[in-house]
């Protein structure tokens, strides 16, 4: 034990069947400072928080809290003890206002029956004024971006008395100017004594908030560092154990084109128009990125591109040919792909074995089946071939989907849609949820579509990924295109300000 | 193929560690009831099993079975819960009614084959007008059929007592004219109800489970029962493929009350089979869905019915004991999906 640490945890160990999630692991808070906790998916970084939050009790190890053994049995002992979590997805009720989101189930130590919006909201304003956070308490949830949602849920967790914060993944959501507003709250709550527990992937982030820094990998902890000692391809070499190659997007001719869209305008599914008179050309040999917040209109428009949402108006052309209409089985007969945003709910099927969901693109014809009867043998050879040269890890390909890992699950619908020979693929948020390793892959693999003269529609909330694989980038805001640069002239301001809708002319201006 | 064989294998074990369970518990019931379980279960198998003549009879009750767990299985490969096989089988087994009265004299090599694709047309076409009506309307098919099955037993049960009156004492209590005896199906087995209609059940099965375990075809439509909405995504034909299902399971459930009506039965009488439609969502669901262990599932319930009767004359217990037993098969397999809803539960709790 440390007496530097205000929380320690050690020798952590958590299993779940056969994987070992937590082997041993030894992480220690300093109070006050931010601490950030990196690792590839599947590194054991949830497992070790949700332990930590009570949500799941270790199998053995010790957590100590000022010193003291904590034994937590579930999140209410975690809140007890001033450990407060915010998760990827907010837990907030839509139709009530923030203020009641905040006090929704929590009945401050003391107050036993009666409602004191007095006394609550004389708590909301102190937390707000010591942190310095600006919420609009008396609007509803549902009329909030999403960095406000955030927001709420740290207020949340403040407001219950949490001392230590722990933040899983929090800028995954967020615009970059969300992401530095939220900095800027984490460095008020450090500089307040609070200590702050940050999750995240994205090296540059970590870099630029934590003090120090502890590496999970394999569900071991590497190493914990000061943030002083390292820079980020080092940390990026302890996460994934071995040297990481840099891609490097390499210029082509751009060919003719391969997608052409006019005054697109496609409905949501509550019937509003999500997109709005949208033009843009993709052409062979070429990544087009199109970058921006989620929910501006991205989805509705990979739907309506492969077909599985019918335009309000417009024309979709692929290669020269209108497709606008077209049922989607003939728009990929004619060489077009999509790796889903959601691979599990679009991509895959979970309890299907590997070769049931890699051959669905290549049923029709020779290996797979003849005359409308399935070689079964011939299919397995060929998802044998495609798990060795997609490098998927798994035991055999009859096993069930739902067994792999998230990186592995995307790599399953990556194989089966690169593999048909596609001329034309729309790439929905690629890599999301998916570890460094299998990411840069998954990377690679998109360039080396482009490399062979095919075209690739990069939709992509990442801004790092759009900027590092694109040959140009759209920006979407509100249905709209509110830019279009080359990735040269691209830089993360200008990007960003466009996904809050001032377009190239306005910034100009500006 | 391998993997194939264990996976029927592994479905068999299944099918009987449930049977096991069932037995087991209803001994509870036997017991708190007062009643000798060895007694009566000794009367159950006897019934079921002991002897050409009550094996036949557990047979004659397995072929209806086949049917209806195969049409009902046919539906839930593709996702769709289609429990119309009731009101189908009655519209199958008047059609081929139909055909066997206009037809009186014809060789029975015309009039079986003729008798049989009219009740496949019926029931397909019964079949299809749910399909299209929860396909275009998006209602929900459980309501759609449950209401046909209502329309198309007062339909003939209409038919019955109006354009097919017979006068007498048939048409009194609710029978149409018998159909001449050279137009039905072979005894198979003499002095017993078992039929050439077991072979043809047979072979449905067959068929179906070639198309379902071989076919491009059965893929897509496991695929769409798996994940429609990858199923879209993936560029199948998701509303023409589950028609084509709807078509297939109704032929199915048709072609099972042409069978009954020309193996069994001779006539068309009102109501003549109130279970065997829902007794066949039970067979599929004891075979898991598997088209290729419906026949197992089905002889089961053949058995239990046939078996039933002997434990009324000789165990002392009513009838509806086999039903119990199947209610106590039904809660087992609820039971059994239970360790998946509440792992869908926590991954919805915990945010996943």
């Amino acid at each position: 034990m440390n007496p530097e640490y205000d929380l320690e945890l050690s020798g952590i160990t958590k299993r779940f069947g056969a994987t070992l999630a937590n082997d041993h692991i030894h992480f220690g808070v300093k109070k006050g400072e931010v601490h950030s906790l990196i690792g590839e998916n599947g590194a054991g970084k949830s497992t070790l928080m949700n332990i930590l939050y009570g949500l799941l009790r270790p199998d053995e190890g010790e957590i100590r809290l000022g010193g003291k053994p904590l034994v937590l049995r579930s999140p209410k002992d975690a809140i007890a003890n001033g450990i407060g979590m915010v998760h990827q997805h907010f837990m907030l009720s839509p139709s009530l206002t923030v203020a009641e989101n905040i006090v929704l189930g929590h009945r401050p130590p003391g107050q036993r029956v009666l409602w004191k919006p007095r006394e609550m909201e004389r708590h909301l304003e102190a937390i707000r004024r010591d942190f310095d956070v600006d919420l609009p308490l008396d609007a509803p949830v549902s009329s909030l971006t999403v960095g406000l949602m955030q927001r709420i849920e740290i207020v949340k967790t403040l407001y219950r008395g949490a001392k230590i914060l722990i933040l899983d993944e929090p800028t995954a959501v967020l615009t970059p100017q969300e992401s530095e507003e939220l900095f800027h709250t984490v460095r008020k709550l450090s500089q307040a004594g609070h200590t702050v527990i940050f999750i995240s992937h994205k090296l540059r982030e970590v870099m630029e908030i934590s003090d120090r820094i502890t590496v999970l990998r394999a569900g071991r902890s590497v190493d914990t560092v000061n943030k002083s000692d390292v820079t980020p391809r080092l940390l990026a070499q302890m996460m994934i154990g071995r040297e990481i190659r840099g891609l490097e997007p390499k210029d082509t001719d751009r060919g003719p084109v391969a997608l052409s869209v006019e005054d697109l305008a496609v409905p949501g599914d509550r019937g509003t128009l999500e997109v709005r008179g949208l033009s843009f050309e993709l052409r062979m040999g070429e990544i087009l990125g199109v970058a921006g917040v989620e929910g501006n209109g991205q989805t509705e428009l990979a739907e309506a591109v492969i077909g599985v949402r019918r335009p309000a108006a417009g024309r979709i052309e692929m290669q020269g040919e209108e497709i606008t209409r077209m049922p989607v089985g003939k728009r990929f007969e004619r060489g077009l792909a999509h790796i889903p945003q959601d691979r599990v709910k679009e991509g895959l099927i979970l309890d299907f074995s590997l070769t049931d969901n890699l051959v669905l693109s290549i049923r029709n014809g020779p290996p797979v089946s003849k005359h409308g009867v399935i070689d079964w043998r011939a299919a397995q050879t060929v998802s044998r071939k495609l798990i060795a040269d997609y490098q998927i890890k798994a035991s055999s390909p009859e096993e069930a989907c739902k067994n792999l890992s998230g990186g592995n699950m995307q790599k399953v619908v990556v194989a089966r849609e690169l593999s048909k020979k596609p001329r034309v693929i729309i790439a929905c948020q690629p890599t999301r949820g998916v570890d460094i390793g299998a990411s840069e892959y998954i990377r690679r693999m998109l360039m080396e579509m482009r490399d062979a003269g095919n075209a690739v529609l990069l939709i992509s909330a990442d801004l790092d990924e759009v900027m590092e694989l694109s040959d140009r980038i759209m920006v979407m805001y509100g249905g709209r295109k509110t830019g279009e640069l080359l990735r040269a002239e691209a830089d993360e301001h200008k990007l960003g300000r466009m996904m809050f809708g001032i377009t190239e002319s306005e910034e100009a201006e500006g | 193929m391998n993997q194939k064989a264990v996976r029927f294998f592994r479905g068999l074990a299944r099918i009987l560690l449930i049977l096991l369970c069932a037995f087991a518990l209803n001994t509870l019931v036997l017991l708190a009831s007062g009643k000798s379980p060895a007694t009566i279960y000794s009367a159950l198998f006897k019934g079921a099993f002991g002897g050409v003549y009550n094996l036949a009879r557990s047979l004659r009750w397995a072929t209806p079975l086949v049917f209806t767990g195969l049409a009902f299985a046919v539906s839930s490969r593709c996702g769709i819960f289609n429990i119309g096989a009731a009101g189908q089988l009655y519209l199958g087994a008047f059609a081929a009614t139909a055909v066997g009265l206009a037809l009186p004299g014809a060789p029975r090599l015309v009039v079986l084959p003729l008798a049989m694709l009219a009740g496949m047309a019926a029931g397909m076409l019964w079949s299809v007008l749910a399909g299209s009506i929860s396909i275009r309307f998006g209602a929900s098919i459980v309501v759609v059929t449950l209401m046909l099955n209502y329309v198309a037993t007062l339909f003939t049960e209409y038919l019955v007592r109006y354009p097919y009156y017979e006068p007498g004492t048939l048409g009194e209590s609710g029978s149409t004219a018998y159909i001449p005896e050279g137009s039905r199906l072979t005894v198979l087995i003499g002095g017993t109800n078992v039929t050439t209609g077991i072979l043809i059940a047979l072979i449905a099965v067959a068929v179906i489970a070639f198309f379902d375990a071989k076919s491009v075809i059965g893929y897509e439509c496991r695929v769409i029962g798996a994940n429609e909405r990858f199923a879209e995504f993936s560029g199948l034909r998701v509303g023409g493929r589950q028609m084509l299902v709807y078509a297939v399971s109704g032929a199915i459930a048709g072609l099972g009350g042409a069978v009954e009506i020309l193996g069994n039965y001779g006539r068309f009488m009102i109501d003549f089979s109130p279970d065997v439609g829902f007794d066949g969502i039970v067979v599929s669901l004891l075979a898991g869905g598997n088209p290729a262990l419906v026949p197992l599932s089905a002889f089961f319930m053949g058995a239990m019915t046939s078996g039933s009767i002997a434990i009324e004359m000789f165990g002392g217990v009513p009838k509806a004991m086999a039903k119990i037993l199947m209610g106590i098969v039904i809660v087992i397999i609820t039971v059994q999906k239970l360790p998946q809803l509440r792992a869908r539960f926590r991954a919805a709790a915990s945010g996943q």
